[in-house]
């Protein structure tokens, strides 16, 4: 399991809410898909939706903010 | 121990003011978002301006020291040019990944210091330091998700991975205080055990500002003024850090006017004195 690979899957997870449930849903098959491991897909599974939320709901503030600095 | 300088990350619409401001003592330092100095037309000038009459420190959002697939160069190169233009003390950014298999966050995902990642950020690092010849700094971030906190004695293991992570890439500290006051709220663990457990002389510069609870969770809104409760983590990392700096104050939201951040750095002010730190 690499690194590049865990970060894209918690990348993803974070930005594609139809990825969060299907991780959320079968952890361990897309844990083969990606090539991580059942320890990291368990943990991905366990982050608490609204905790999620709110990283999606911070991010967007950034993106705002960063858009009206221009 | 250091006298520690004490200023305010500017904001444009606090600029006029400070170029105005008569009393010039009345801040010691000023931050600039290096971010902006590079993707805005005219800003450099204006820096230039209030470098003119304060030292100044530059402070980014997208370097991404942890990205696994490794750092813009042509980013690094602009924060090179920036910052020595601008005859910056040091740069900081956070310690974080910002892209992943051609997703751009944008926003700080956190990173743990296990070895892939000490590797990684030793590799990053190195880059910054091959082309930044201004001193590097790495902050803590925000963590909304927790990472590592599902040990007992978070406090202390995430301490030591900050420190790990900020040793592996070659870099000072920036100690957000109110960053770690929130992670330290919104998953129960010890906040001056995590100071307790980090390189104190490493530690450079020290962030404050003020959020709010959103939903039951503590979030670095950067729209309030500092709590008192920052302030008092702040007292327990001004006796233990030789190498400190300064501490600057950060509000992105809600901006106040000029004069409430001249309260703000004057209570903080306050705060170094009874430590002796000034």
């Amino acid at each position: 399991m690499t690194l590049a690979a865990r970060q894209g899957a918690l990348a993803r997870l974070l930005t594609d809410p139809t990825f969060e449930q299907r991780v959320r849903a079968e952890p361990e098959q897309v844990g083969r898909e990606l090539g991580l491991t059942p320890q990291y897909m368990a943990w991905l599974a366990r982050l608490d939706p609204a905790r999620v939320a709110a990283f999606r709901a911070s991010r967007q503030v950034k993106h705002r903010r960063r858009r009206g600095a221009g | 121990m250091f006298p520690v300088a004490v200023g305010l990350s500017v904001r444009d619409p606090w600029i006029a003011d400070l170029v105005e401001l008569r009393d010039r003592s009345a801040i010691d330092v000023l931050e600039v978002m290096i971010d902006d100095v590079i993707c805005g037309a005219g800003v450099m000038e204006r820096y230039r301006q209030l470098g003119a009459r304060w030292p100044l420190i530059a402070h980014g959002v997208d370097l991404g020291i942890g990205n696994a697939d490794g750092l813009d160069r042509r980013y690094v190169d602009a924060v090179a040019e920036a910052t020595s233009r601008l005859r910056v003390r040091w740069y900081g950014d956070h310690l974080c990944f910002l892209a992943a298999n051609g997703i751009s966050l944008g926003h700080f995902a956190p990173v743990a210091a296990d070895p892939e990642t000490v590797e990684r950020l030793t590799a990053n690092g190195a880059v910054v330091a091959e082309r930044i010849t201004t001193p590097f700094i790495l902050e803590n971030p925000a963590d909304v998700l927790g990472l590592g906190t599902d040990c007992p004695d978070a406090g202390v293991a995430l301490g030591r991975s900050f420190g790990s992570a900020v040793t592996a890439a070659g870099a000072g500290a920036l100690l957000d205080v109110t960053n770690l006051l929130y992670n330290a709220r919104n998953d129960g663990f010890d906040a001056a055990a995590f100071i307790d457990a980090l390189p104190l002389e490493r530690v450079v510069q020290i962030h404050l500002a003020g959020g709010r609870n959103i939903g039951g969770l503590w979030i670095d809104s950067h729209d309030r003024p500092v709590e008192a409760e920052s302030l008092a983590l702040l007292r327990h990392a001004l006796a233990r850090t030789p190498n400190l700096r300064a501490v600057t104050i950060e509000w992105d939201e809600n901006l106040p006017a000029f004069e409430v951040m001249l309260q703000q750095v004057a209570r903080v002010r306050a705060v170094l004195e009874q430590q002796g730190r000034r």
